[in-house]
């Protein structure tokens, strides 16, 4: 049966509709529904889309602060911050094309819901860290505040970050009060020809432990190099700052990785090119083939992918110094790879996520949850939703 | 006047047996029951609030903390936990009818793993031990609360503690990477690690800064950083607050993060000034202290640019320390501010609120006319580049001035509020600032919170009368599971 999909133009409006929902009928929260495919079909909920709740609250550079409603794309967010010369510092990706969704049609609140946060992830952080407050409708109807403006606040509990990444698990927010940076003047790229994924693994973690600072370290095989541009298997440095700050510190930078490989310099247009590709995987949209988001310790990155490369023909990418792995598969499995993915956790820990497979088949995949995590997870949800008004994807509905 | 929660009568007449079944579970050297040493314990840092508790209690092991925390959760016995006991809010201030769950003998670093630039410890280790163990390979644990030398990083975890650099490098929530927490019930979780996903919801997140409500931590992860290859500071003075206020904008303005950027207020030059004689300009109206941070070229660069800002927004006082001994000297009249003021004054309260950096002028010129309401002095050292301030008032608790300052103090917090800020930084709510919450948050927001408590502490057990002006049972809210139609302990009263 085909879900309902509501677009209420208001916060109030928001909140009326779960008052009424309570025992009644449950709902999936969504953007413009652009990571829908990532979350899995909710046969038994109705949808709810933020998308008419757009525009700026407040948005006050000198102060850091920007606060903005759900339903603005992120495009847009990032292109009023960026003619102040200021950026979300977790740079979202665009993972729309991964599921054929068109591109820059994510919104910010779905980037948030989702916690998701670019190559500068293991530097700067994901969405949490930089989600400062919030207005919210929890599963009770009820509007209320969480979190501040400010940064420095530890007045009661941390409700935000529980809001980050809980995929409309928890409750609608309704307004995002986010903490905003200067945005890098400019950047250069250092690509190591390397087809060795662990030499070429090892030098991103030399470079990123030196006081040089990377602000990207990506491993690239051939394909996903490919589609960044660039002509072969590449260990990739992203050095951002002022000219003048990145000539001498990528000049250092280059000494500091010459026993791994020939370093080459990527200009600011070939560089930025590559790392959008890299933050949106693009090396793995326009197709339907099964793909893998793996989380593990960077130093395992190079040998879960190498594990999965021998059991299941894929295509890979490493980001996030190796923490990040992308697993694409070039043929379909009836399990579309989940028991190698399993295995190859069970040696390294970390966590996995199918973000495109076989229709039934979803999450969780946590080598380090475990029943009392999901027990709790449970009691929180009920503490926001007691009538389980708000449907969840199946790594979070588990509980 | 600060009421508690009305001690337990039955768990005052049972103390005896409480105690022997705690040694049971504790090495007996680990329980601690004589009056004259549970003393040792009776407050942390806000000492005008003192309590001795049931006992002390000092786990050794993730399973004797398991233990401890089953049994009290099977009797209905209370559980206030203590990490260095530096708490500013009275985090850890003992119940008369609660353990003192004391974190201290958790002491070791268990790894250093270079390869992914973490550390993993015991939440006993200071702040600073961190660092201690990482410095040699030249990296460092970046959160640094000026009590960083013996405060423990659970309970910097617990408060979500700041510091001086967490403008650049985040406050403690931004650099934890994981947990080992026991509810308490005795269940033992493991939250996070060296992956950055963990999927699930972030209960790392809502346990950073909860205060000791939520569980007690057993072991830790963080993140270490490479240290920066240089750091130099600039001591900037201006005539008057609001040109210091305005230059702490423009540098934001210019996209500069500063590694760090304070200022003071005059009252607060001169009282650093008089005890440690670094140098600074007595005539300014406000001084920023500005670390910058990185490699030298580009150190360099920054410097240039902050000068020609500072001059811009009226700086009368502008210089740039030129070498390690002298960038120290800088920073040493702000580190002194406080004992400084202990100086001139028989006592103070150091208060801890965060206003939007724009409002600061607004709020000083307001808390004026407050110390004239109240009588008394203040003194304004100010984390400028995040919001956080730190109005230290003087007054003399032998003259009964005490309830006038704390009076001055909860009028300054809800300024704070008033003007879109929070009602602490850094220091947490704790027991100093419980009964302001409905200041901030309206009475549907606290049972919110109040919510998640019962999420993860259903009976309530842990660390009461902090936080939270008044935390409705649990079944009240449709929390408590209830089994075979019975509310555990229907019969006891809980506050």
């Amino acid at each position: 049966m085909q879900a309902d999909r509501i677009e209420p133009a208001s916060e109030a409006e928001i909140a009326e509709v779960v008052a009424s929902a309570r025992g009644k009928r449950r709902l999936r929260i969504e953007g413009n529904g652009t990571k829908s495919g990532w979350c899995g079909p909710t046969n038994d909920a109705d949808r709810m889309a933020t998308a008419r709740l757009t525009g700026t609250v407040f948005y006050e550079p000198e102060e850091l602060v920007l606060a903005v409603r759900p339903g603005t794309p992120v495009a847009e967010v990032t292109g009023m911050l960026r003619q102040s010369g200021q950026a979300l510092a977790f740079d979202p990706p665009d993972f729309g094309p991964l599921w054929g969704a068109g591109t820059e049609r994510g919104t910010i609140g779905g980037a948030v819901a989702a916690n998701l946060a670019g190559p500068r992830r293991w530097k700067a952080g994901a969405a949490r860290d930089h989600l400062l407050g919030l207005r919210m409708v929890n599963g009770l109807g009820e509007v209320h505040r969480a979190g501040s403006r400010v940064m420095k606040n530890v007045t009661g509990f941390d409700l935000p970050k529980l809001f980050a990444g809980s995929f409309g698990s928890l409750g609608v927010m309704t307004e995002l009060t986010l903490k905003v940076l200067p945005r890098a003047e400019t950047e250069r790229s250092l690509a190591l020809a390397t087809s060795d994924l662990e030499e070429g693994c090892a030098a991103l973690r030399a470079a990123v432990a030196s006081p040089f600072e990377p602000s990207g370290a990506a491993f690239l095989p051939i394909e996903a190099a490919r589609d960044a541009g660039l002509s072969g298997s590449t260990a990739l440095l992203r050095m951002e700052g002022t000219e003048l700050s990145i000539r001498w510190r990528i000049a250092a930078l280059r000494r500091a990785v010459e026993p791994w490989a020939r370093a080459e310099e990527l200009d600011e247009a070939q560089s930025s090119l590559a790392w959008v590709r890299i933050r949106d995987a693009s090396a793995f949209a326009g197709t339907d083939r099964a793909l893998w988001r793996l989380s593990v310790a960077p130093s395992a990155g190079p040998a879960v992918l190498r594990t999965l490369a021998a059991q299941l023909p894929v295509d890979g990418m490493l980001d996030w110094v190796g923490g990040l792995v992308w697993v694409c598969l070039r043929e379909p499995r009836a399990d579309g790879g989940a028991a190698a993915v399993d295995a190859a956790l069970a040696a390294s820990g970390g966590f996995a996520l199918l973000l495109r497979g076989p229709e039934g088949l979803r999450g969780p995949w946590a080598r380090n949850s475990s029943s009392a995590i999901a027990s709790l997870t449970g009691e929180l949800r009920r503490a926001f939703d007691p009538d389980r008004v708000f449907a969840a994807p199946a790594h979070l509905a588990a509980s | 006047m600060l009421t508690m929660p009305d001690p337990d009568r039955r768990t005052l007449e049972r103390r005896s047996w409480i105690v022997d079944q705690l040694r049971g579970i504790v090495p007996p050297a680990g329980v601690i029951a004589e009056e004259s040493r549970r003393r040792a314990y009776e407050c942390d840092a806000l000492s005008s609030y003192r309590a001795l508790p049931l006992v002390v209690v000092l786990p050794e092991t993730t399973e004797q903390v398991a233990a401890v925390l089953r049994f009290c959760h099977q009797e209905n016995i209370r559980v206030v936990p203590r990490g260095g006991g530096t708490s500013l809010s009275g985090g850890s201030l003992p119940l008369e009818d609660a353990v003192l769950l004391a974190m201290g003998r958790f002491n070791r670093i268990l790894e250093v793993d270079w390869e992914n630039r973490c550390v993993v410890t015991q939440p006993g280790v200071t702040n600073l031990g961190i660092t201690k163990a990482v410095e040699h390979r030249g990296f460092y644990y970046a959160p640094d609360p000026s009590s960083q030398i013996a405060c423990s990083i659970g309970g910097n975890i617990a408060e979500n503690s700041g510091g001086v650099h967490c403008l650049k490098y985040g406050l403690t929530t931004n650099n934890v990477l994981g947990v080992e927490f026991v509810l308490m019930d005795g269940t033992v979780l493991r939250i996070g690690g060296r992956h950055l996903d963990a999927g699930g919801l972030d209960l790392l997140g809502v346990i950073t800064g909860s205060e000791g409500l939520l569980g007690v931590i057993t072991e830790v992860t963080v993140r270490i950083l490479p240290k920066p290859m240089t750091a130099r500071a600039m001591l900037l003075g201006f005539p008057t607050v609001e040109q210091g206020g305005a230059c702490v904008g423009a540098i934001i303005a210019a996209g500069i993060i500063p590694g760090g950027l304070e200022m003071m207020d005059q009252a607060a030059i001169r009282a650093a000034e008089d005890f440690v004689h670094a140098g600074y300009p007595t005539e300014c109206g406000s001084l920023l202290i500005c670390e910058l941070d990185g490699p030298e070229a580009e150190v360099d660069e920054l410097l240039a640019r902050v000068e020609t800002i500072a001059r811009a927004e009226g700086a009368t006082v502008c210089r740039v320390s030129t070498s390690e001994e002298e960038r120290l000297r800088f920073w040493a009249g702000r580190k002194a501010a406080f004992p400084a003021v202990g100086a001139i004054a028989a006592d103070y309260l150091c208060m801890d609120g965060t206003i939007p950096r724009k409002a600061l002028p607004r709020v000083l010129t307001a808390m004026d006319a407050l110390a004239t309401k109240h009588g008394l002095r203040v003194v304004n050292v100010f984390h400028a580049g995040d919001g956080n301030l730190h109005p230290l008032i003087l007054f003399d608790a032998n003259k009964g001035e005490l309830d006038a300052a704390e009076a001055f103090g909860a009028d300054i917090l809800k300024l704070c509020v008033e003007v879109g800020g929070v009602l602490t930084g850094e220091h947490g709510v704790g027991i100093e600032k419980r009964d302001l919450m409905v200041e901030q948050f309206t009475q549907g927001e606290l049972d919110q919170q109040g919510r998640v408590k019962c999420a993860f502490d259903p009976l309530g057990l842990l660390n009461p009368g902090k936080v939270f002006p008044t935390l409705n049972r649990c079944a009240d809210y449709g929390m408590l599971r209830v089994s075979g139609g019975k509310l555990p302990f229907a019969e006891l009263p809980r506050f």
